[in-house]
């Protein structure tokens, strides 16, 4: 896989158009509150189901790559983020547009997400190989122990309780035990349900989990419309944007390890990027939470780097980093395509597609950004009250197309049901996500690393022997006892002492 | 008062939810227990070892749930905790009743007259229920809309509607 097969995306004018249309979408539903990424790239599958693997991943990867930084915009403009990963971008953005420098804001907002994404895209390029490398070695011991330390990871940092987190989790292992066993061929869990015999359809799952449960929590909670305030256009030396730009590499390498690490996502990576730039930055411009831009270069570079971390477990072992990338990773599935270490030999062109879907999203980010997006504060303020019934329909045809079944709409609803419930009450919706994605896979190395065990005079070595294995057991571990509030107090007590 | 009403409220809902799962964590390990037994064969092989083990995870963490719910009640008694029914906002019942009726009638109705004319009733429900009074708009959007979205999904991106 060489550079030229990445550029050579650059030239396929089709390619070019679906990657803009899915920027296009992307700042659309970034920006606007009540939409989001995950909601639109959920629609998307079923939408591309019939395209070409290349064009569906241009379109995703336009929708992802702008989405996330989308969402700064109506952090800027009315303190609503679009996208939770924009949550910190609010602290300093919406200070600074009060001033009447929403423009400033918004420059560079636009400038740093394009250097946090096109950072990230760099490192996907540069590690998806060696990490592929590794992960040949793994065995089915390690594929489930791994996601198992995934599952665990975004537990702990995705719900408000650790158990709740873990409960996410293990309910959504349990609905993708529904269906006929892979290994046996025997149903399971079906409750006697002919529907449900070719298991629980993922789309379906995820548009209801992301799109229905976010409108029937809207209508539920009265979503609140903010103020939008005025943009008047200023005069900004782009030497003076981009004099943040070595500190904004650190924030970038954060934003992308962070990304890597299953769970953890843009709202993480922007949250500590953040804090780092309050430590790093002895002179801000004004003082932060009151319209530093060095606070916006902070979380936009490190909330758009997560993009290509996201990407590298997801390519490299099947384990994806985020909710976005959980449905990207159904969309391999759809395709009839599989991720993991072989993935990049296999299909060296859908890894130079994402690549170049990558890149040029990231050059419409920018065009976008600086063209667009101060034009469209009207579009924002399009009310909920029309939005939400619109969303509704999107998601009935969503959760339609994928099959042809009305037995997935009425899957969908369930779903959106069950995710109002788990937002209100403080459950994961990511974990979830990931468990449904990730449970076939669990399921299928555990009883083949049992069933290789089970010949073995020493079982117990034989399953954890291994140093990979070892490894990945002990960090598990460790991510669950650290979360056990005893523990958690008695670390805190001997901090303290 | 009211404060310590919506404190014992909050730890009275998630004795529930504990309840719940433990629930269906009991419920699921004897689904795989009796299946399993049923299929005899071993339990490296079966497909019901890996959903006993998701049974036996759930029940522990509902445990682990109810310790912090424990957590929660002491924190209460000092006042010092905070519960999610403090948290989390107030919920429009009704609306949210309504609203979903009206996307069960919506899921019935559509093989029987069709996405256009079922999309257009739903959405004209919605609106109307969401606080929008401006016929001329209500109209406008409720016809748009199916047919915007029938034109783009059915006639250009060839995709079935229901």
């Amino acid at each position: 896989m060489g550079i030229l097969e990445v550029f050579s995306y650059f030239l396929n004018p089709q390619f070019i158009l679906i990657v803009f249309f899915g920027a296009l979408t992307g700042l659309m539903v970034g920006a606007i509150p009540g939409l989001s990424v995950t909601m639109a790239t959920a629609l998307l599958v079923s939408v591309t189901y019939t395209w070409q693997t290349s064009n569906a991943l241009a379109m995703i990867m336009g929708v992802y790559v702008v989405g996330v930084f989308s969402g700064a915009i109506s952090a800027i403009l009315i303190n609503i983020p679009g996208a939770p990963a924009s949550v910190v971008t609010t602290l300093d953005g919406y200070p600074l547009a009060k001033q009447g420098r929403a423009y400033t804001a918004l420059k560079y907002a636009t400038v740093y997400s394009f250097v946090g994404s096109i950072f990230s895209f760099i490192l996907l390029w540069a590690m998806a190989r060696p990490i592929s490398a590794i992960a040949l070695k793994f065995t089915p011991m390690d594929y489930f122990l791994l996601a198992l330390f995934g599952l665990t990871t975004v537990g702990s940092l995705t719900a408000k309780s650790f158990a709740k987190g873990l409960i996410s989790a293990t309910v959504g292992l349990a609905v993708s035990m529904i269906g006929m066993d892979s290994v046996m061929g025997t149903p399971r869990l079906t409750l006697g349900i002919s529907d449900l015999k070719s298991g629980v359809a993922i789309v379906p799952v995820l548009v209801g989990l992301f799109g229905m449960a976010e409108v029937l929590t809207v209508i539920a909670e009265g979503g609140v419309d903010g103020q939008i305030l005025k943009i008047e256009k200023e005069v900004i030396k782009m030497k003076d944007i981009l004099k943040h730009v070595f500190k904004s590499l650190y924030y970038c390498t954060l934003g992308t390890l962070i990304g890597a690490l299953p769970g953890a996502g843009g709202p993480v990576a922007s949250f500590i990027a953040y804090s780092q730039a309050t430590k790093l930055e002895k002179n801000p411009s004004v003082p932060f939470g009151e319209g530093a831009v060095e606070g916006i270069v902070a979380s936009e570079s490190a909330n758009n780097a997560v993009i290509g971390g996201a990407l590298i477990p997801l390519l490299t072992l099947a384990i994806p980093g985020d909710a976005v990338t959980a449905i990207i990773l159904s969309v391999f599935y759809v395709h009839g395509l599989q991720p993991g270490p072989m993935f990049i030999k296999t299909n060296p062109a859908m890894f130079s597609a994402i690549l170049a879907g990558g890149l040029l999203a990231c050059i419409f980010l920018l065009f976008l950004g600086l063209v667009v997006a101060p034009r469209i504060s009207k579009l924002i303020a399009v009310p909920k009250k029309i939005l939400l019934p619109i969303v509704v329909v999107l998601c009935v045809i969503g959760s339609f197309a994928g099959n042809n079944r009305m037995f997935d709409v009425l899957l969908m609803i369930v779903f959106g049901v069950i995710g109002f419930f788990m937002r209100r009450y403080g459950y994961s919706i990511a974990s979830m996500t990931l468990a449904i994605v990730l449970g076939g896979m669990m399921d299928a190395n555990f009883r083949r690393a049992v069933s290789l065990a089970a010949s073995e005079d020493d079982k117990l070595m034989a399953l954890f022997g291994r140093p990979i294995s070892l490894i990945l057991l002990v960090l598990t571990v460790i991510t669950i006892a650290m979360n056990i509030p005893a523990v958690k107090k008695m670390l805190q007590k001997i901090k303290r002492a | 008062m009211k404060e310590n009403v919506f404190r014992q409220e909050g730890v009275k809902k998630e004795l529930i939810q504990c309840l719940l799962f433990s629930g269906a964590g009991i419920g699921l390990m004897i689904y795989s227990l009796y299946y399993h037994g049923n299929a005899g064969i071993e339990w490296v092989m079966s497909p019901y070892l890996f959903p006993l083990l998701i049974s036996i995870f759930l029940i522990l963490l509902a445990v682990g749930l109810l310790a912090e719910v424990h957590h929660l009640a002491k924190a209460e008694s000092t006042k010092k905790g905070a519960t999610n029914a403090q948290i989390s906002p107030k919920i429009e019942w009704k609306k949210l009743s309504i609203t979903l009726s009206m996307i069960i009638i919506y899921y019935f109705a559509m093989p029987m007259i069709g996405f256009l004319i079922s999309g257009f009733l739903f959405l004209v429900g919605m609106f109307w229920l969401l606080g929008e009074r401006r016929i001329w708009l209500i109209a406008l959007l409720a016809v748009g809309t199916p047919l915007i979205l029938y034109g783009v999904f059915h006639e250009l991106l060839h995709v079935m509607l229901p």
